[in-house]
């Protein structure tokens, strides 16, 4: 942008800004210096800057001038639907809100939660911290995720379900985004499905993209989160119950999960509910060298499938 | 676009908040050069209509050391943080909170209440759900670390997946998304290793103090295990953890991805978990452990 355009702007931002009443086209001319003799061009030139303002989410509203005159259009910008409120901030909270900032290993999302903070607090931060948190290091689709729900826009993916073969393409409207257990999921409405569903963003092939449509469901103001996540963790309510013997000192990752152990010579036994037979299947297939199901034969028959099938896809097995 | 317009923009209510900085911290916080910092501040001086009497802004910078800013009648305050820049910061504040071992998550409770009581339709999109790690544990590591002492921990392994008991001088605690890791010195491997804290069975403290041989630096476990697997395409976004050294394409979606992991055993057991869907390429050992261990299941 050329400088004078610049400085034009910026003098029409601040007339604006500073007016408590609307402004009409005549007296904007007036103040703001720069926009030449002819009327056309001042047209011109003003049409062009008020979209440029608008452009950068700058609410340059539009009203009549007064009561008497409803069509006579003046312009103004509310300092309060623009500008930050005065937000008091401790020394002890300024390092907080830095380290919150930091925690993102991601660029897009760290420069976002910077600028968050000088927004917040725009005093220039003291001496660095160093508590070790960091948050997203290397995953995708992350950051596209959060943009469209912060846009409310659609989103479209093609996504492999747990225990699936085939690539489905998904119709999502998105509503959140969720860590746990290691792993990244977006929550969302599933336009084809017509039910709120979850997603692991490992499971998604490809690009995520977010349409110029908005979204048709939005979320819930009471929605609860954790009313899903329940389910998947270890609460034992509703939970189907497998016992597994494994060898002392062995499949880790099984024993965390258990309720109970009874300590054996050869073999431990584990009790350990779930509620998808595709949160052990994985685990059990990964350690079978030392693992053995003793209940559900449906449990056992699964993971006997998936270990042929590895077999066989090496050229080895039955 | 509209570049130097919306840098002014952030400028002058940051001037405003850090009364006297200098030039060279203006350039720094912005990114850009001192001229061009010069340049922007020269046009917040020369700006200020004369009809709306004297200028809105009032800049006296007689020496580039100290720019102050006198009078802002309009822009003084920053601008109001946009959805992602909310969704962004508060996702890094409730982030924080999940962890009261590693930060005071009063305080960064309060803050969230703070900035969603002066904004509020700010929000984050993010949710953050924790392992559990036991409490036992947590106050015996955090004990540990404060005065110095060895401890005994009871370890459900990741990689090998086997239980151990192991003395380590524990060091310090950090997160990596949503764990907490223990940072220590293992006296049976004379290794420094990261434990998970949700996999710290049991963990007691000894009477030793803790014995760091002097020449060892903290250094991160290496990803040396070298290694190149078979897949579909479609599941190409399971590998997000690994070290991916090179991917070829072949016919119907099939990729060969070269990769490179801390453990065989740990990519033994992942090809395992896939039932089916990564096959192993080489070398010839990875093969024969996945091979041995399918084999071995009844």
């Amino acid at each position: 942008m050329a400088r004078a355009r610049t400085e034009r702007m910026l003098n029409l931002l601040f007339v604006l800004l500073n007016s408590r009443t609307p402004l009409t086209r005549e007296q904007i001319r007036e103040r703001v210096p720069g926009y030449g003799d002819s009327n056309e061009a001042f047209e011109r030139m003003f049409e062009r800057d008020k979209a440029a303002l608008r452009d950068l989410a700058i609410p340059v509203e539009t009203k009549p001038v007064d009561m008497f005159h409803d069509d006579v259009l003046g312009y103004r910008i509310d300092r309060s639907d623009w500008l930050m409120p005065e937000i008091s901030i401790t020394a002890e909270e300024r390092t907080y809100l830095a380290l919150a900032a930091s925690a993102w290993q991601n660029a897009q999302l760290s420069t976002a939660a910077r600028q968050a903070v000088s927004s917040v607090d725009a005093r220039e931060q003291g001496a660095e911290i160093s508590v070790p948190v960091s948050l997203a290091k290397g995953r995708r689709h992350i950051t596209e995720i959060l943009a469209a729900i912060a846009n409310g826009k659609t989103v479209v993916f093609d996504y492999v379900g747990l225990n699936q073969s085939e690539v489905v393409k998904r119709t999502i409207d998105p509503w959140r985004a969720l860590l746990h257990s290691g792993h990244w999921y977006l929550i969302g409405f599933d336009q084809d499905k017509g039910e709120v569903r979850t997603f692991r963003t490992d499971r998604i092939v490809g690009d995520l993209v977010e349409t110029k449509h908005d979204i048709l469901e939005s979320m819930p103001k009471d929605f609860d989160l954790s009313a899903i996540t329940d389910t998947w963790e270890h609460s034992d309510k509703d939970a189907t119950i497998a016992t597994v013997l494994v060898r002392p000192g062995r499949a880790a990752s099984l024993r965390v999960l258990a309720t109970a152990c009874e300590i054996g010579d050869e073999w431990d036994e584990l009790t350990i509910p779930y509620h998808h037979e595709s949160q052990l299947i994985g685990l059990i297939a990964s350690s079978c060298d030392v693992t053995r199901v003793k209940s559900p034969q449906s449990l056992q028959d699964s993971v006997t499938r998936i270990v042929t099938t590895t077999l066989s896809v090496h050229n080895f097995g039955k | 676009m509209a570049n130097d317009l919306e840098l002014l923009i952030k400028l002058l209510p940051w001037l405003v908040a850090n009364n006297g900085a200098s030039l060279s911290e203006v350039a720094k916080h912005f990114d850009i050069s001192e001229k061009h910092a010069l340049e922007l501040i020269g046009q917040l001086v020369v700006t200020g209509p004369s009809q709306a009497g004297g200028g809105l802004v009032d800049i006296d910078f007689e020496d580039s050391d100290s720019i102050f800013v006198s009078d802002a009648k309009a822009l003084d305050r920053p601008v109001k943080l946009s959805e992602f820049e909310a969704s962004a910061l508060l996702g890094g504040l409730h982030y924080l909170e999940q962890f009261p071992n590693l930060v005071d998550t009063e305080i960064v409770g309060g803050l969230i209440q703070k900035i969603q009581q002066a904004l509020p339709n700010a929000d984050s999109a993010i949710n953050v759900v924790t392992a559990r790690i036991s409490e036992d544990v947590n106050s015996v590591v955090s004990k540990a670390i404060a005065s110095k002492h060895a401890i005994e921990i009871k370890y459900a392994g990741v990689t090998k997946e086997d239980v151990s008991v192991r003395m380590v001088d524990p060091v310090k605690i950090y997160s990596q998304d949503d764990f907490v890791y223990l940072k220590a010195w293992c006296q049976n491997s004379q290794a420094w290793r990261s434990f998970r804290m949700d996999r710290i069975l049991e963990a007691k403290l000894s009477d030793k103090a803790i014995a760091i041989p002097a020449d060892e630096e903290p250094s991160e476990a290496k990803r040396e295990y070298l290694a190149a697997i078979e897949l579909d395409k479609a599941y190409y976004g399971q590998l997000d953890q690994v070290d991916i050294v090179s991917f070829k394409e072949y016919m119907w979606h099939a990729v060969e991805v070269e990769l490179r992991v801390y453990s065989r055993d740990w990519l033994v057991s992942m090809i395992l978990a896939s039932g089916g869907r990564v096959k192993a390429v080489r070398p010839p050992d990875l093969i024969e452990a996945l091979v041995a261990r399918a084999s071995a299941w009844e």
